[in-house]
């Protein structure tokens, strides 16, 4: 074989094994472009952890190593970014409002972007059962670096984080193969 | 560049058209089959998945309490208590027993896969109560050919798995909650199950 044609074909090699490699990563990177559920920023993968999970499911569970919910437990939901895209950032105030799925009950957290340990602290999370609705039955919630009044969960000492919300012994599961998911928006109020 | 240079002029045009497209479809179906390849073998060279977290402080006999702190196991809710037991079902069926007072509590199975195999939560026990039995396919017709007395409160889960963990998730927002919590995987049974002594198989050996 020449030393043209032999140079053609490791190029070729190395551009096949990009390629697919590349590809590969792209598929099973977090938060994973497959097989997620959407509503608004928010993204949700029902599917994970359960055996009837495609491969790329099961090669994301994999990576992230998380330890999903169960399908009798519930379902976790979060998001990187605000309703408009931006990225979450711990110098931004952000208002969480509207409504969520039917849930007998349900958490909501700030957390790192990638499942490194949660910095720890006091007011990382707040439960349904802690939080103050209007009488329509929707909630405002505050993400803010400094305490707020109402409704509120610190984002302090995470330079990008995520907001994660769990919803316990819901329906959001089944609703979703016929209706959309309701969940609230996030909305930046202000940044430093 | 891919020209091996010795072909005759007039079909040499021809072959280096044919050649790069040949080269291009070649890389194509080679990334394709490293591409599907990768994510096959992703669950079997993943280090870290969510089992070998939870086998780290999983108990074989009960439920251990998963830490806070440097023991903690991201991704999991923090204002949940977290109990971790690990089952084997190798030798006999086992058994998870528990019971509490009132608030939210669910729990799953995991198969070293990281997949969940069954999952509940407090709505499924009977006045608080949970007694649950997880078996083998073979444990299970042996069970049925000779039920226990007691197999009608509980729930028979039967798996293909031998080895699994079992993860108690305890709704505890406030301190107070956690220590009730904590109290509860405290007096939560988990290990193999021993069938309720039969009559000859009552040994009453000397001493």
């Amino acid at each position: 074989m020449s030393v043209p044609r032999l140079f053609a074909l490791l190029l070729s090699m190395a551009a096949a094994i990009l390629l697919g490699g590349g590809t590969a990563y792209l598929a099973v990177r977090s938060p994973a472009p497959l097989d997620v559920l959407s509503a608004g920023p928010w993204k949700a993968w029902p599917r994970a952890g359960t055996a009837d999970g495609d491969p790329y499911s099961r090669a994301r569970l994999a990576r992230t190593g998380e330890i999903p919910l169960g399908s009798g437990e519930g379902l976790e939901i979060s998001t990187e970014t605000d309703s408009s895209g931006a990225p979450l950032r711990a110098r931004c105030d952000y208002r969480v409002a509207g409504q969520t799925p039917t849930a007998r009950l349900w958490t909501a957290a700030v957390e790192p972007p990638e499942g490194e340990p949660g910095v720890p602290g006091r007011a990382r999370a707040i439960g349904s059962d802690a939080i103050l609705r209007r009488p329509d039955g929707s909630f405002e919630l505050v993400v803010s670096p400094a305490p707020h009044a109402g409704n509120w969960i610190s984002s302090a000492g995470m330079d990008r984080f995520r907001i994660v919300m769990r919803l316990y012994d819901t329906t959001a599961r089944v609703d979703t193969a016929i209706a959309s998911l309701v969940m609230p928006d996030v909305v930046a109020e202000g940044c430093e | 560049m891919i020209a091996d240079g010795i072909p005759d002029m007039p079909r040499r045009r021809r072959t280096d058209g044919g050649q790069i497209a040949v080269a291009l479809l070649a890389i194509l179906l080679t990334a394709g089959v490293i591409h599907i390849v990768t994510i096959l073998l992703v669950p079997r060279f993943a280090t870290e998945n969510g089992w070998s977290r939870l086998a780290a402080v999983a108990a074989p006999d009960g439920f251990a309490l998963i830490g806070e702190g440097e023991h903690a196991v991201p991704g999991l809710d923090p204002l949940f208590v977290h109990g971790a037991c690990r089952l084997d079902l190798s030798a006999a069926p086992a058994a998870i027993s528990l019971s509490s007072s009132g608030g939210f509590w669910s729990m799953a199975l995991y198969d070293p896969r990281g997949l969940i195999v069954f999952s509940l939560n407090d709505r499924t026990a009977l006045e608080g109560q949970l007694d649950m039995l997880v078996v083998t396919p073979v444990q299970n017709a042996a069970l049925k050919e000779n039920p226990p007395p007691d197999i009608d409160r509980r729930i028979v889960v039967e798996t293909n798995a031998e080895r699994l963990i079992a993860l108690l998730r305890i709704y505890a927002p406030a301190d107070s909650g956690r220590d009730e919590a904590t109290r509860i995987l405290e007096h939560a049974e988990c290990g193999p199950w021993a069938p309720p002594p039969a009559p000859e198989d009552q040994a009453d050996g000397p001493t």
